[in-house]
């Protein structure tokens, strides 16, 4: 029995390993190109990492607020692809702004959150094209009360997205005008 | 993955639990009011479920509705009497269909399962089986078995399985230590027809035990394979079982016994509640199963302008060829009916929108602000009914 519980604590130490092992660069405050798609000018040095598909600026540490970019999904495409539940919420370009809100709150769903609610979903000029915007809330899967904005649209059949979400107490509000201004600058290449 | 490594530390802690006492096997039932010695395998197993239930108190899905879970601990003591003071229920509010039964009391219905039983005497019979695996013991029969045989590797794979259904976030936890303790097939024979017995003894019609598990196999063979309810890995509903219920209520149901299936009082019970659950499961986009489940429901209740809107939002957001046509009629129909939720006008709109029909989306989204004019969204159908222009 002791064998065994040295090799599930060995698995155990694996899988921590792979779950911290996301690189961080310095984003300095100056403009920057996302996706190879549009400009932003951030006002301030965010940490950044991406998997491809997202990249992620933060300050805290993504658990506590982040900005997110959604790089140009294609039609068809999961916004999130880990588990088998998140492949089945596919992005369609043929989808209206409000749809799209709805596939990101269903998205947050199937990754854990819990209660996810969308409002004020309005249009929104994103950089010189006509998309949307959002407010979210949610509980995330250990029940602590998140909060997030979005903003996106549709650019050659791709879906471009920014959400800046953060735990509702301090840290959502903390850097909430420098995620604005991300927003507000969208400039297209 | 911080979910799957805090399960792997939980499994290790129990792993180092006390030597077990006892061998494995049958054990006496659990008594009304009884805990396990403090020094035993059993205590430690409780500690740790109480551990778990602490967290479950936590978490946000927890149902609050007092009339719903005050109904379904009446539905428990009916079962149970003597044992009702023992049991801690929750109500988790998540689309999957489950319930469990912890070996310290703390019993789980998801909402899924509620959503899909179509009575009280179903979900009579599902509480009955996990109450089964409780009142037998299985699952410190089944740790300690696990104990003694297990190869851990077995067990990080079942963990990892259930860490895959991102869904119930941290309720995975749970599912994936009921996955640990994963009953034998004996155990679930036994739980079967102590569920079984316990409606009965009820009062509740016998003969709705087996239709669960064949609406539950109906929707399994719809659904994507991939992706297996968290139930079915520990519950199979095996053709065997349903046979088995079928041949025990043949010996049990007589005419000249008064039995009941509670449908009406089940149904007055989860009206208020129906309409969220149904947009939870919706929210999984698992449109085949979601399609068995609404085909289902409008067969018992094909006027309900509230499911034809869900129906409607199934083929919208599928937008399978044909999809278009078939969410306008079932749209259509939930206006007809009376009892259509105000976003069926904005649905309407979007896929006459989509058809390119301006004026009838223009006449949808106008419905629509009319009916409910301090919509959140409704700067977003100001824009639409612009571009329509």
């Amino acid at each position: 029995m002791r064998r065994h519980a040295g090799r599930v604590v060995a698995l155990a130490a694996a899988v921590a390993l792979s779950a911290g092992c996301a690189h961080y660069s310095l984003v300095e405050p100056q403009p920057r190109t996302v996706a190879d798609r549009y400009v932003v000018e951030p006002q301030i040095r965010w940490s950044a990492a991406t998997d491809g598909k997202w990249e992620v600026w933060t300050v805290d540490g993504p658990g506590l607020q982040a900005v997110q970019f959604l790089n140009g999904l294609e039609d068809g495409e999961p916004l999130f692809s880990r588990t088998e539940e998140q492949k089945r919420l596919r992005f369609k370009a043929s989808m209206t702004p409000g749809e799209i809100a709805e596939l990101l709150a269903d998205a947050l769903a199937a990754s854990g959150a819990q209660k996810v609610a969308v409002a004020g979903v309005r249009p929104h000029r994103f950089g010189t094209a006509d998309g949307f915007r959002c407010e979210l809330t949610f509980l995330n899967s250990a029940g602590l009360e998140k909060q997030a904005i979005a903003a996106g649209a549709v650019v050659d059949a791709r879906l471009y997205l920014i959400v800046y979400g953060g735990a509702r107490l301090h840290y959502f509000a903390k850097h909430r005008e420098h995620a604005e201004r991300i927003i507000q600058s969208v400039r297209m290449k | 993955m911080r979910r799957l490594v805090w399960l792997l530390a939980l499994v290790v802690v129990v792993a180092g639990c006390a030597t077990p006492r006892g061998a494995p096997g049958a054990m006496a039932d659990l008594q009304p009011g009884q805990r396990p010695p403090a020094d035993s395998d059993e205590a430690g197993l409780w500690m740790q479920m109480d551990r778990v239930e602490e967290r479950l108190r936590g978490s946000g899905r927890l149902l609050t509705d007092d009339a719903v879970r005050g109904y379904l601990r009446e539905i428990l003591c009916r079962l149970a009497p003597e044992h009702c003071a023992d049991v801690r229920l929750y109500v988790v509010q998540t689309p999957h269909f489950n319930a469990t039964m912890g070996p310290n009391g703390v019993m789980e219905v998801w909402t899924g399962l509620m959503l899909r039983a179509d009575n009280e005497a179903q979900l009579a019979y599902v509480l009955g089986h996990e109450l089964g695996h409780y009142l037998r013991r299985h699952s410190i029969q089944r740790w300690r078995d696990v104990r003694t045989k297990t190869n851990v590797v077995a067990v990080f794979s079942l963990l990892a399985a259930a860490a895959g259904h991102g869904y119930v976030g941290p309720l995975a936890q749970l599912a994936a230590l009921g996955s640990i303790l994963a009953f034998s097939r004996d155990n679930e024979r036994e739980a079967d027809e102590i569920g079984f017995e316990l409606m009965a003894r009820a009062g509740y019609d016998p003969r709705e035990a087996a239709k669960i598990w064949e609406a539950l196999d109906e929707e399994r063979k719809a659904g994507d394979e991939s992706a297996p309810p968290i139930f079915f890995s520990t519950h199979p509903p095996t053709d065997e079982r349903i046979e088995t219920l079928k041949a025990l209520a043949a010996r049990t149901w007589t005419a000249e016994r008064e039995w009941t299936d509670g449908r009406e009082r089940y149904r007055r019970v989860l009206r208020p509640l129906r309409q969220a659950l149904l947009r939870d499961e919706l929210r999984r986009r698992d449109f085949a199963r979601t399609e068995k489940l609404l085909d289902r429901l409008l067969a018992a209740e094909a006027g309900s302008g509230e499911l034809r809107f869900f129906q409607g939002e199934l083929y919208r957001l599928r937008q399978k060829d044909g999809d278009e046509a078939r969410a306008v009629e079932a749209y259509e129909q939930a206006l007809a009916a009376g009892d259509a939720p105000p976003e069926t006008n904005r649905a309407l709109g979007l896929v006459w929108m989509r058809r390119g029909d301006r004026e009838r989306a223009r006449a949808a989204f106008h419905r629509y602000v009319t009916d409910a004019p301090a919509a959140e969204d409704r700067a977003m159908i100001d824009s639409y009914l612009e571009q329509l222009r």
